[in-house]
């Protein structure tokens, strides 16, 4: 019987439809202020492309920071838990970190042979180095997610930025611009350093094969700069920002 | 003397000006109400003696008479303020209303302890104190002795921060001697070898009764949850050393009376890091709502303020001081100090004993020094395999929601 994750997160609420293993239908919504209605859309488009009717599922399990505002979950988890059991399942069960960058949170996930989370490490309350910090940084560089991926792949110097408070790191580009630096170098030196800060909390942990989902993980730019600090081949899993949702879904009972 | 009072002072001049300035900050003061939080943790006791204990958070019984002296960090030896016939009352608090005030004082990126300490100061809840003591544990502290000259007369109890005590028991002992002459003059006391016992005494039987306790919480977690045990220790920052026993003792008393079959299906941490002080309760508030329980701690507010005893070898004046420099000062586990050998191996060997499910690291945001050490712990606690959680917080409660999803995912890895 199918089983839908709902992920709800900070920014995009992700559903994934579960039937023996494989997606059979996967939604995203912005999360926006209502919450429990992102997560109604979220599963009745994940339903449709599924071709299934919701009565037929077996259960609902909710993960991500929205997770107990949702009333549709026969079950909760955590978005660490099901980002790790989603990975393992992704990677074709090998151990190894997870990095997981979204809207507002970066974890380094780590798990072991059986899948099971071994340990974790998150940022702490501030945004700098998350998926929302790349995000107001295109619209400081008046491009979208995708554009801004790209100015940074054609940088020749990537420019280092000192600020590490987004507010702060706003005004740091508006006036790097002014003073006539490149987008493209600005572009790929914000990039590194969202990939600093991930790498240092990588090297937290012993050498081993390194994932990489969330919405973050659509960056091509990001995953460069990652590969290049943290100095070993990042492995983004497909499609990178169901990856937790997948997980929930899959996970068995009593994680 | 005139030495003494100087070292944390500040010129008059320039002390009225401050002094004026606080006043204007709080006209009416600042009292903070914690009705509210005392009914809810008495209500989640699971003992019927926790009702007094909730209630003496409220009230002024137990308290002594006498001239009182408010000090900071557990760092101040209460049996030299007591010999004196003075009635010393710890001041560290947390408390949010009295920290957002402190903000108009301190930088909004200081300590939270210290900017509620300073809070309170400029909102004159300490002026009914006869004297402040505040050690230079931390830089924090060392500028608060002139911060708080305006609001009370000051003692600066400046001591050595490396915990070596080999090296540094003479300078702690002569720095505890000299706070002690300094005391006896300004209290017109007499107090020597035979006051000094006594009040040794007094502090070690609260000692022996805080440690059956504490290691009943570990075999039987959940009956005097960590609510009541943070409590328990909050309230003896103030009541008399009999008062404190008498109301453990009917906590404990009752509590071993009903442990026998006793369930726990939930989980058992121990909880280092920044102090916990009542009502500053949030993380506690969090581990209960996932059935976990902090069994056990390295905290200043909690294990770090009572569990030492005073151990007197020579019955001399000095030789008493010189057991109370060692009591207070070597087996510090502050992180201002030089002590995370001690640290690690209280971590580590109290996970094992009690056969703890992990180690929670509670890290109060803007204190840098707990910080520092996070990387240092994290690594040695995952070689030894021993689960580990650092959360970075403040007195704020916005964050909870992070939180919570940091603490309920650690629980989910332990299974």
């Amino acid at each position: 019987m199918a089983i839908a994750g709902l992920d709800i997160g900070s920014v995009a609420t992700k559903c994934v439809v579960v039937d023996d293993g494989r997606i059979i239908g996967a939604a995203l919504v912005r999360t926006g202020t209502d919450t429990e209605k992102a997560a109604t859309r979220a599963l009745a488009d994940a339903l449709q492309q599924a071709r299934l009717e919701r009565a037929v599922l077996e259960k609902i399990v909710s993960t991500g920071y929205g997770r107990r505002q949702c009333g549709l979950a026969d079950r909760v988890i955590t978005e660490i838990s099901a980002a790790g059991a989603g990975a393992f399942r992704m990677n074709g069960r090998r151990p190894g970190l997870v990095v997981d960058i979204g809207g507002q949170d970066t974890k380094v996930i780590e798990i072991n042979g059986e899948g099971s989370v071994s340990d974790f490490l998150m940022n702490d309350k501030c945004a700098a180095g998350t998926g929302r910090f790349l995000e107001l940084m295109a619209q400081v560089l008046e491009t979208d997610m995708e554009g801004f991926s790209q100015l940074a792949r054609s940088a020749e110097a990537p420019r280092r930025l000192n600020a590490t408070c987004s507010v702060f790191a706003e005004s740091e580009v508006v006036s790097l611009i002014a003073h006539g630096e490149s987008k493209t170098n600005i572009a790929a030196g914000l990039f590194e350093a969202v990939a600093s800060r991930v790498a240092a909390m990588l090297r937290q942990f012993q050498e081993q094969p390194v994932f990489f989902c969330g919405g973050g993980a659509r960056s091509p730019a990001l995953r460069l700069a990652l590969e290049r600090l943290a100095g070993r081949p990042v492995q983004v899993l497909d499609p990178p920002q169901f990856v937790v949702a997948f997980g929930a879904a899959m996970l068995p009972d009593g994680v | 003397m005139k030495k003494h009072q100087d070292q944390g002072g500040l010129k008059p001049e320039y002390a009225s000006i401050l002094d004026g300035f606080y006043r204007g900050l709080a006209p009416s003061g600042l009292s903070p109400d914690y009705r509210a939080e005392t009914e809810v943790y008495r209500r989640r006791s699971r003992l019927a003696s926790a009702g007094r204990l909730y209630e003496s958070l409220m009230s002024a019984s137990g308290v002594a008479a006498g001239p009182r002296v408010g000090y900071f960090c557990n760092l101040v030896p209460e049996e030299l303020i007591r010999a004196c016939g003075a009635v010393p009352v710890r001041l560290c608090e947390l408390d949010h209303a009295c920290a957002r005030l402190g903000e108009e004082v301190l930088p909004g990126d200081a300590c939270p302890m210290i900017k509620s300490i300073c809070g309170s100061a400029a909102a004159g809840r300490y002026r009914d104190l006869d004297l402040l003591v505040i050690p230079a544990a931390c830089d924090g502290k060392a500028k608060l002795s002139e911060l708080l000259a305006p609001v009370r007369p000051v003692y600066l109890l400046d001591l050595p921060r490396s915990s070596e005590y080999l090296r540094n028991a003479d300078a702690w002992t002569g720095r505890y001697q000299d706070f002690f002459d300094f005391l006896k003059e300004r209290f017109r006391s007499r107090a020597g070898r035979s006051e000094l016992t006594a009040e040794c005494r007094r502090a070690n039987l609260r000692t022996q009764l805080f440690r059956r306790l504490y290691h009943f919480r570990a075999g039987h977690p959940g009956l005097i949850n960590h609510f009541d045990y943070f409590t328990l220790v909050s309230l003896s920052f103030r009541l008399e050393p009999e008062a404190w026993l008498d109301l453990a003792g009917e906590i404990l008393a009752e509590a071993v009376g009903r442990a026998e079959g006793l369930k726990f299906d939930g989980r058992r941490i121990l909880l280092a890091g920044s102090p916990i002080i009542f009502p500053a309760y949030k993380v506690l508030d969090i581990l209960y709502e996932f059935n976990c329980e902090a069994v056990a701690d390295s905290l200043c507010s909690g294990y770090g303020h009572l569990y030492d005893p005073v151990e007197i070898d020579e019955e001399t004046e000095t030789g008493i001081i010189r057991a109370l420099a060692l009591k207070y000062l070597a087996a510090s586990l502050c992180p201002c100090f030089m002590g995370l050998n001690k640290l690690l191996d209280l971590l580590v060997d109290t996970t094992a004993e009690y056969r703890l499910d992990g180690v929670i690291y509670h890290d109060l945001r803007l204190c840098q020094v707990f910080d520092m050490q996070t990387v240092a712990i994290r690594q040695v606690l995952k070689e030894k395999r021993i689960p580990f959680l650092s959360i970075k917080t403040d007195l704020g409660r916005e964050d909870t929601g992070q939180l919570k999803t940091r603490i309920e995912a650690f629980l989910e890895m332990l299974g």
